[in-house]
């Protein structure tokens, strides 16, 4: 991860766009554990998928999601289509 | 008989037929049934955070509008379908105006009557664990568990509510109750990595890797899931060992207590015969 949860929102706070450029977002898988203990309250999963959300409108992605294995969950395919492509 | 009403959702009907299976002989068992909704279709697997995107609460909202017809409550296993169905069951009642939007898209209307349960919760607060205790004839005495939690059945706490999110004990008690001697681990509710599987399979060896390792240190011999995907992930991460973990549902370990064979909670040979080899006692079925 290029910048942790705390270092992500700290660059957004000081409008630092190196964030977006960041791997971190998409390596933020959603579990909400940042936010289930940061004394502030804050959801780092909404602030990621913002960021993330933001890149994919501008149509900045670059997947690859070829040669899955057949036992793959489909939960996991309709999940990584959800997170990681355009919406 | 008690019925509760049940959504399957996609994973179980293809990858992991064997929770769907060895649940619904589980509920059987305990003379409760697990009754399929109509109707139903893909939750979406994952909560959409983006407020501003509508779209994505269609499919949700619609299951949940289908199971009013028929109910008031609904049980799921997958942790998935659970994070999703109950977060949006919790949000049509907060969000009035929001929620107008979506019903008038979906021409279906539902405004948050429907209670979502995941079947630990059918079996803690509605069956209870004397009851299992009572019915478990052939208890796995001393078995070894890791319960691992991942983050969707705990998280976030503000509205799965489901159990403490920090120190869960819902999987333990019931693992208790059927003679297994649950193993605490730190990373019983660490993340497995989730859907990074599909774009980043090696993220996975190391998130995955580390629960696994964390689970085995504490003396863990099977590590018991609620999630298909968590399983997937658990069992890639050990793609290369030589002697992997067998990771199962929580289901298959309370059917085999319940007297079930291991055909009906569909375990394979090599699970099986690791959940025998651990055992501290002989699995012995009472008249």
């Amino acid at each position: 991860m290029d910048l942790l949860p705390h270092q992500v929102i700290r660059y957004l706070q000081l409008g630092m766009d190196q964030v977006f450029e960041a791997n971190s977002s998409w390596l933020c898988a959603t579990c909400f554990s940042c936010e289930t203990q940061c004394p502030r309250g804050i959801d780092v999963s909404k602030i990621c998928e913002a960021i993330r959300a933001i890149k994919l409108r501008q149509d900045q992605h670059d997947l690859k999601f070829e040669n899955q294995p057949p036992q793959m969950p489909q939960q996991g395919l309709v999940s990584a289509y959800r997170k990681l492509s355009a919406y | 008989m008690q019925s509760y009403l049940y959504f399957p959702g996609c994973t179980l009907r293809t990858v992991a037929t064997d929770f769907d299976v060895s649940a619904k002989a589980c509920a059987h068992a305990l003379g409760t049934d697990l009754k399929e909704m109509q109707g139903w279709l893909c939750c979406g697997a994952v909560y959409s955070n983006t407020s501003d995107n509508l779209m994505t609460q269609a499919g949700p909202n619609r299951i949940l509008s289908r199971a009013r017809t028929e109910g008031n409550s609904l049980v799921t296993l997958c942790a998935g379908c659970h994070n999703v169905l109950k977060r949006t069951s919790i949000q049509a009642k907060r969000n009035r105006e929001r929620q107008e939007k979506i019903n008038d898209f979906n021409e279906e209307t539902f405004d948050g009557e429907v209670n979502v349960f995941h079947f630990l919760e059918v079996l803690r607060d509605f069956v209870g664990y004397d009851t299992i205790r009572g019915k478990a004839k052939a208890p796995l005495q001393g078995l070894p568990v890791g319960a691992y939690y991942g983050c969707l059945l705990l998280r976030p706490y503000r509205e799965m509510q489901l159990d403490d999110p920090h120190r869960p004990t819902v999987i333990e008690n019931l693992l208790e109750s059927i003679g297994c001697s649950p193993v605490d681990y730190p990373a019983r509710t660490e993340c497995c990595g989730s859907y990074l599987s599909v774009p980043t399979p090696e993220t996975i060896e190391q998130v995955s890797g580390a629960i696994v390792q964390s689970a085995r240190s504490n003396g863990a011999k099977v590590i018991a899931v609620s999630c298909p995907l968590c399983k997937y992930n658990l069992e890639l991460s050990q793609s290369h060992e030589p002697k992997p973990m067998p990771v199962v549902y929580f289901t298959q370990l309370l059917g085999l207590a319940l007297g079930l064979s291991q055909q009906d909670v569909g375990l394979d040979d090599l699970h099986y015969q690791a959940i025998r080899g651990n055992l501290q006692a002989p699995m012995v079925k009472e008249a």
